[in-house]
């Protein structure tokens, strides 16, 4: 399909997002040409409202320099690895017949 | 367009963002204040996020709800994005020698992988070289 060369005024946040993608270094009308078709063919989410992070979570009282966060992860894994390890093989579908019932050896 | 700032955000750092703790570096600090009015960026390697929802799951973080939705609102940012581990960041965290610490080898990676610098008070990632470091 041809090409028309057009002006655009991006939204601040939307440029933003086109660098974070790595779009700012390359081609910026391939990139929104890239998004109008993904847009087009309903690859694309809604658009979402900023949520800041800052201040909503909190750090163990104890341990609020995380000094012992490497140790506790060591743990989850030491934990992990020494629970026994339950192997179970399939049984086989294929049982061979015995006419007659139970068989005894010998 | 010009280059934004930019930096790849180990885990402690990204928690002390979080928590609006005082532990954050004055570097480091003024990256993320600058990724929250959206005038910088922040790159989240996947073992950050790994390494999130094991704090979390071993209450050493409380993150006030799954850590599903606290990412999902770190990146409504978008100045905040996740980097996809690759197969070459596992070998390059496989051929570093400074740490056995296979969080901090994937991190280093991640950041080595995309060319920036990393956020981190971690002095044996400093002392190795192997990434320029802000804190």
């Amino acid at each position: 399909m041809s090409k028309k060369a057009v002006s655009l005024t991006l939204d601040e946040g939307n440029l933003l997002w086109l660098r974070g993608r790595g779009y700012g270094r390359g081609n910026l009308s391939a990139a929104v040409d890239d998004l109008i078709t993904e847009a087009r063919t309903g690859r694309l989410g809604e658009t979402m409202m900023v949520r800041s992070v800052v201040g909503s979570i909190d750090l163990a009282a104890d341990d609020p320099l995380l000094e012992r966060a490497d140790t506790a992860i060591r743990d989850l894994f030491a934990a992990s690895v020494s629970r026994p390890m339950r192997v179970r093989e399939p049984s086989s579908s294929y049982r061979p017949s015995r006419p007659g019932g139970s068989r005894h050896r010998g | 367009m010009a280059e934004l700032p930019a930096a790849v955000t180990d885990t402690h750092a990204l928690l002390f963002h979080a928590a609006a703790s005082r532990a954050l570096g004055r570097r480091a600090a003024a990256h993320f204040e600058a990724c929250e009015r959206q005038q910088a960026l922040a790159y989240v390697p996947m073992a950050v996020i790994w390494e999130v929802s094991l704090l979390s799951r071993a209450s050493r973080v409380n993150l006030r709800r799954p850590v599903r939705d606290f990412f999902e609102d770190l990146f409504s940012n978008p100045s905040y994005h996740p980097i996809d581990l690759s197969a070459e960041q596992v070998f390059v965290a496989d051929e570093l020698r400074f740490t056995r610490d296979p969080f901090d080898a994937l991190i280093v990676a991640a950041a080595r992988s995309i060319d920036l610098p990393l956020l981190t008070r971690d002095a044996d990632i400093r002392a190795s070289g192997t990434v320029r470091v802000l804190w």
